[in-house]
């Protein structure tokens, strides 16, 4: 996964990338919230960041707000990293749209299992945005087929919406997405089968 | 004692075993981080205590909390501590009172260069 390493410290950016990048994640690397943020409101942002609390020009969590103000389909995992391990100080970081924390110093075995969780969290959440888009594309092909539909009593054609007649699966076909083959009928075999007899010589 | 390294003692400033579980055993990486450390910490700590002298609440804070993060990394347990105290109490508008502790960090700090300098790599 694409993840975000915003710390203006170049000691520990280092150590998380390397760490990282074991375990196979694509890194990108920013020295500042203003950085961060560019890279987190571009087209091809990660889908995971880890941001140092205190930064130079905007702190991470300033940048947690802006990512969450700007909104995405699928949310951006956000860990901050922070060497404040007060409750207060956590929840100043939730409330600001961070999704976990990491405290400093931490281990590689916690940080590599957090950023799991980042991981797991969002493939769940790409998996939710891609079924409901999937959902939406098949229902805009689905009409609706409710209420009354006038079909005529002697040839079975029915009337559509602009005061066309139609055959039933003409009709059926344009608002349901239903495909028709041909086929014969046991019953309608019988009569016809009856009908093609008188047409046989004596 | 089991898993003592050639040099460390319990006094010593710098907890290198401790560090290198830190980094997943990777000594080359832990290596690095040292080297990266080491490049401009004098320019941080003289930053650090110019700011203290002159009494600057906010400079105090801001890089005696920078420096937490790799004294933390490479487990500089005492210098941690100091460099803590001092970041509470620039955040606390207190470095007029900090000439102390300040004078303490500088003799800590001094102490851990000196170690991961003179540091056996091949002991680790």
């Amino acid at each position: 996964m694409k993840i975000l390493i915003a710390d203006d410290d170049r000691l520990m950016r280092r150590m998380l990338e390397v760490i990282l990048a074991k375990s196979g994640h694509e890194l990108v690397a920013a020295a500042s919230g203003s950085e961060a943020w560019q890279i987190l409101s571009s087209p091809e942002a990660p889908s995971l960041a880890i941001l140092d609390w205190m930064m130079p020009k905007m702190t991470g969590l300033e940048v947690c707000s802006k990512v969450r103000a700007a909104g995405a389909a699928v949310p951006t995992y956000l860990i901050v990293l922070t060497s404040r391990g007060q409750t207060n100080d956590l929840v100043t970081a939730f409330e600001a749209g961070a999704d976990d924390y990491i405290t400093k110093p931490f281990e590689a075995e916690e940080l590599r299992a957090r950023v799991s969780v980042g991981v797991r969290m969002v493939t769940l959440q790409q998996q939710l945005a891609d079924r409901i888009l999937a959902l939406e594309e098949s229902l805009a092909h689905v009409q609706q087929l409710q209420g009354l539909i006038p079909i005529c009593a002697w040839c079975r054609q029915v009337r559509s919406d602009g005061n066309f007649w139609e055959k039933v699966e003409s009709y059926l076909g344009k608002r349901s997405g239903l495909q028709f083959t041909h086929a014969i009928c046991p019953t309608c075999k019988a009569k016809q089968t009856e009908g093609l007899k008188h047409l046989r010589p004596a | 004692m089991p898993g003592r390294i050639a040099g460390q003692t319990d006094d010593s400033p710098v907890r290198m075993s401790l560090a290198l579980d830190r980094v997943d055993g990777d000594k080359d990486l832990l290596k690095e981080l040292v080297e990266t450390f080491q490049e401009d910490l004098s320019e941080r700590v003289s930053s650090l205590t110019s700011a203290i002298r002159r009494g600057d609440d906010q400079e105090t804070f801001q890089l005696a909390h920078g420096l937490r993060g790799p004294l933390g990394v490479l487990c500089a347990e005492k210098a941690l501590a100091l460099a803590g105290e001092l970041e509470t109490m620039g955040r606390a508008g207190q470095v007029g009172e900090a000439a102390t502790v300040g004078d303490a960090f500088e003799l800590e700090i001094t102490r851990v260069a000196a170690f991961l300098s003179a540091f056996d790599w091949k002991s680790l």
